[in-house]
């Protein structure tokens, strides 16, 4: 496939042909195929029993079960489905932030050839552009014709206002009518906790959710500017501070952040992962496909 | 505004650059201003921490620039040049001077401290005065001696002359005469042609400057430089006497030296006594701040002046460690009878004569006119009028024995005893008895009786007396009688303690008395001309000050180049002085301490003893605290003249201020750094 995107380069389509995007997740789809499905339905691979209730049909009740026990139980089978993939990215102000790649660009080509893997292997995706709202919701699909939409919602996108990721969740969530993947793409400048809550229902849904912490090497590590007045991308508040005096104060807050934004993940059984715009976006499906 | 009056600027002209010390003020506020923008994703990290450390940052941050304000202030300053002159500023380089050094030469600027004396430093710091005068200054110097002498007799500019005579000056032995410096410097510096100044490099004993507080006219700047570092113990020979003063031959004589601790602390000091051939010592223990007597006994063989010498163990100032006395070795007494009463006089003369040592010369009363050469004075009915010769001769130590006259007025009685009364028409009352009077001892104690103690030499109160003078008690008040009558009358007494009159009132005459008939009368006259004659004069005439002049008179008769004086066997220069009858040979220059031999064609006519002045013992100085407290400038001796003159440059103190801001500067930063 040629691509004429500006997120989706050729040379990236070509890297990724021989690329087996395989994630384990369970996922939830119309179509059976490559994916287990949670939801139990028929296929050949048994999954487990259950004790009838009214309403079951009566054609997957196991017989032979019935008579060795003299009760109902159900033969219930693991159900093989297509992917469903929601990536939020966060286009939010701060977003814009970096220097030569932006956050915002860097996310967009994750997103972008997260997109084109999904929809190589015929599962859909779905894309959410968020920054205090929702901007731009795509369902899922996953045509050549869907994935031309997106890259042209990614080229189009940039960074707005202010973030607002837990609200951005709480407004998607009618959006999702299936389970699939979550992956929530941004620099995460909100409140952990807000974020989690928003998280909750998905989780209890069965979403397998991914968090990519997209962060610069100067957002990490202050650079030596002497006294700056530093102006937010998203409020237009600023601080006038001596970048030597809160330089290792800064780093030790940021690692606190993220510390704590892996600890409030692994706690929920989400999978965070830390992103440096300076490190190849490539390096993240690894975390996708271990 | 005193104390901005105390500083100078070396570089004036750059002064208005003084204003670049708000340079680090206007950068910081435009600083924190303006500071560049940078756009950050979000800053909620960033205001957390600022509002976390600002409490902290916000001190060290003022701190910070505080020292760095600092810092720019001292690095203008330095090229300013401040200098400090203080309140003790003196006339500058630039500024036509006329100085006059006043240098203490006294006996107490010998005393050593540490490697060198007082006036070793005295003259050092007056060289550095002449220092730092430019070629046009006009200067002197006088030297506190006795009498101040000048270097030159006016003002003048050879100020090499002045440093070579403060290279080869050497200390004197004498006092020094403040006043007497003052006066002359003062008359040097009439003329207010220039900057006018006097300084004062001296110990500033205690005993001598305490009350020296001159007034110096306006315009004249009077600066003390005190000389001296420390407080120095010392001992001295303080006095030196014998008693007597002048003994017969082969008398006993006591010297009594009198030694003194100058100091804090208690000493042990050998006194050494050298009289003839006689060589004595003894340990004296002396307590801080105490005098003791120190006595040898003496005997001398031969008449004439004996040159007697006591020297102190060596200390740290030694010029007072040896004074001289001259002890007059008599062959005879000479006892001037006065015979008004010729029975009387008579008696006397023939006890006298026959005691050997005595030469008895009859006096007429017309005789009494002139000055009285003799040891005693014997008056015999005298009638007490015309009392002058006999007063002086009683003001100067001798003895005087009277037997009122006839016609004696209580008035002239009293008047001659020092003693004032409302009586003084009344004659003295003469009274014949009708039953003998009996004498008795009044005072068992007078030396007199020493020889009649013990009875050997019978009982001098046996003899009866049948006529007296009825004196009373109340005309002598304070006597002390040596023989009364039994009813109280004074037979004889001595009048005062410190006058050695004794009145007689013990008639010899045969109607009257048989008392010169017993055998005691004679040693007991004896007895008390020997014990009662008096020391005697301690020889005025050969004692002097150093810094005096030694005087001897001979007669017109002698000629100069027979007089001769010496000093440790080597000749001293003498000059004539005056003529007349009575020719007076002066030392040429002024003495120093010693023992001084006058000799007529190599025979010793006398000594002339110059003694260490007693006020320059005492080595106590004056702190610079006390000099202070005068109106005049007082600085010690560690204190550069040059810096008064042209102040203290302050640059390297600023630099070395801006090197500790700097290094307050680096800490507070790498504090900050760490927190």
């Amino acid at each position: 496939m040629s691509s004429q995107f500006k997120y989706l380069r050729p040379e990236d389509i070509q890297k990724l042909s021989s690329f087996e995007f395989a994630p384990k997740a369970f996922v939830e789809g119309y179509f059976s195929g490559r994916h287990r499905s949670r939801q139990r339905g028929i296929s050949t691979e048994f999954r487990d029993y259950r004790e009838y209730a009214p309403g079951d049909d009566p054609r997957l009740v196991d017989w032979r079960v019935f008579a060795r026990t003299d009760r109902h139980y159900l033969r219930t089978y693991e159900q093989e489905t297509n992917m469903d993939c929601f990536i939020f990215l966060d286009s939010s102000a701060s977003m814009g932030f970096g220097r030569g790649l932006t956050k915002l660009e860097y996310s967009s080509f994750f997103a972008a050839t997260l997109c084109y893997l999904v929809t190589r292997n015929t599962d859909r995706v779905s894309l959410h552009l968020f920054d205090d709202k929702v901007r731009e919701f795509h369902p899922p699909g996953s045509t050549t014709r869907h994935l031309h939409h997106l890259m042209q919602a990614l080229e189009n996108n940039h960074a707005g206002e202010k973030t607002s990721l837990a609200g951005a969740l709480r407004r998607s969530f009618p959006l999702l009518r299936q389970r699939g993947s979550l992956i929530i793409i941004s620099d995460f400048f909100d409140d952990s906790a807000e974020i989690f809550s928003a998280l909750g229902p998905y989780l209890h849904r069965g979403f397998r959710i991914y968090l990519f912490h997209v962060l610069t090497p100067e957002e990490l590590q202050l650079e030596s500017r002497g006294l700056v007045s530093f102006v937010d991308m998203e409020t237009q508040g600023s601080v006038i501070a001596n970048t030597d005096s809160i330089k290792a104060g800064y780093a030790a807050a940021m690692q606190d952040h993220i510390r704590s934004l892996r600890e409030l993940a692994i706690r929920r059984q989400v999978r965070y992962s830390l992103a440096r715009t300076d490190t190849h976006y490539f390096t993240l499906f690894d975390e996708l496909v271990e | 505004m005193s104390l901005l009056n105390s500083f100078t600027l070396g570089n004036a002209a750059l002064a208005p650059f003084a204003l670049l010390v708000c340079v680090p003020l206007v950068l910081h506020l435009f600083a924190r201003a303006r500071p560049p923008s940078y756009v950050f994703s979000s800053i909620e990290f960033i205001q957390r921490i600022v509002r976390k450390t600002i409490r902290l940052k916000k001190p060290q941050s003022w701190l910070v620039l505080l020292l760095r304000t600092l810092i720019f202030a001292g690095l203008v300053a330095m090229f300013l040049q401040p200098v400090f002159f203080g309140k003790n500023r003196l006339a500058g380089h630039f500024q036509k001077k006329n100085v006059v050094i006043l240098v203490d030469a006294s006996a107490s600027m010998a005393c050593m401290e540490g490697s060198q004396t007082r006036f070793a430093t005295a003259c050092g710091k007056a060289s550095e005065v002449l220092s730092s005068l430019s070629e046009s200054d006009s200067a002197n110097i006088i030297w506190m001696r006795t009498p101040s002498r000048p270097e030159f007799p006016s003002l003048g500019v050879n100020h090499v002359h002045l440093q070579t005579v403060l290279r080869k000056a050497s200390v004197s032995t004498e006092a020094a005469d403040i006043h007497g410096a003052m006066v002359m410097a003062l008359d040097m510096l009439k003329d207010p042609d220039a900057a006018r100044e006097i300084y004062v490099i001296s110990d500033f004993q205690k005993t001598a400057w305490t009350d020296f507080d001159p007034a110096v006219p306006e315009g004249i700047r009077l600066v003390r430089i005190q000389g001296a570092a420390a407080e120095v113990a010392n001992q001295g020979v303080t006095r030196l006497r014998s008693m007597p003063a002048h003994p017969l031959l082969g008398e006993d004589v006591t010297a009594y030296c009198e030694v003194e601790n100058f100091s804090s602390e208690p000493a042990l000091r050998t006194v050494y006594l050298r009289a003839g051939e006689t060589r004595l010592n003894q340990e004296v223990r002396l307590a801080p701040w105490s005098r003791s007597v120190v006595s040898f006994p003496c005997r001398f063989s031969t008449p004439g002046e004996h040159v007697i010498t006591v020297s102190l163990s060596e200390d740290a100032f030694p010029l007072d460690n040896e004074r001289y006395a001259v002890v007059d070795v008599q062959d005879f007494l000479k006892v001037a009878v006065l015979a008004s009463e010729p029975v009387t006089a008579d008696y006397w003369k023939r006890a006298l004569d026959a005691a050997g040592w005595a030469r008895v010369e009859m006096l007429t009363p017309e005789r009494m006119d002139s000055k009285i050469n003799a040891d005693v004075l014997m008056l015999s009915g005298w009638d007490g009028r015309d009392s002058a010769r006999v007063s002086e001769f009683l003001r100067e130590g001798g003895m005087v024995v009277w037997y009122p006259g006839a016609n004696v007025q209580v008035g002239d009685f009293t008047a001659l005893a020092g003693v004032e009364t409302t009586e003084s028409a009344r004659p003295l009352a003469w009274q014949k008895a009708s039953k003998p009077h009996r004498l008795k001892i009044a005072n068992g104690d007078d030396p007199v009786f020493a020889i009649f103690s013990k009875g050997a030499n019978g009982d001098p109160t046996r003899g009866s007396i049948l006529a007296r003078y009825e004196i009373e008690p109340s005309l002598l008040p304070g006597s002390k009688p040596i023989l009364q009558y039994e009813d109280g009358v004074p037979a004889l007494v001595r009048v005062k303690d410190n006058v050695r009159l004794f009145v007689w009132n013990i008639p010899l005459q045969p109607e009257f008395s048989n008392w010169a008939s017993q055998t005691e009368f004679l040693p007991f006259l004896n007895e008390l001309v020997l014990h009662h004659r008096g020391e005697g004069a301690q020889h005025p005439a050969v004692d002097y000050m150093p810094g005096q002049l030694l005087l001897w008179q001979f007669g017109q008769e002698v000629v100069a180049k027979d007089v001769s004086l010496a000093h440790d066997e080597k000749p001293v220069e003498v000059r004539r002085q005056g003529g007349g009858q009575v020719v007076t040979y002066a030392s040429e220059p002024a003495a120093g301490i010693g023992d001084y031999r006058w000799q007529l064609r190599s025979r010793l006519v006398g000594h002339s003893l110059v003694n260490f002045p007693v006020i320059e013992s005492d080595l106590r100085t004056l702190t610079i605290e006390d000099l202070k407290k005068s109106n005049s400038v007082a600085i010690a001796s560690g204190h550069s003249i040059e810096g008064l003159r042209e102040g203290t440059r302050l640059w390297p103190l600023i630099l070395l201020a801006i090197l500790l801001l700097a290094l307050g500067e680096g800490l507070v930063l790498l504090r900050a750094e760490r927190t």
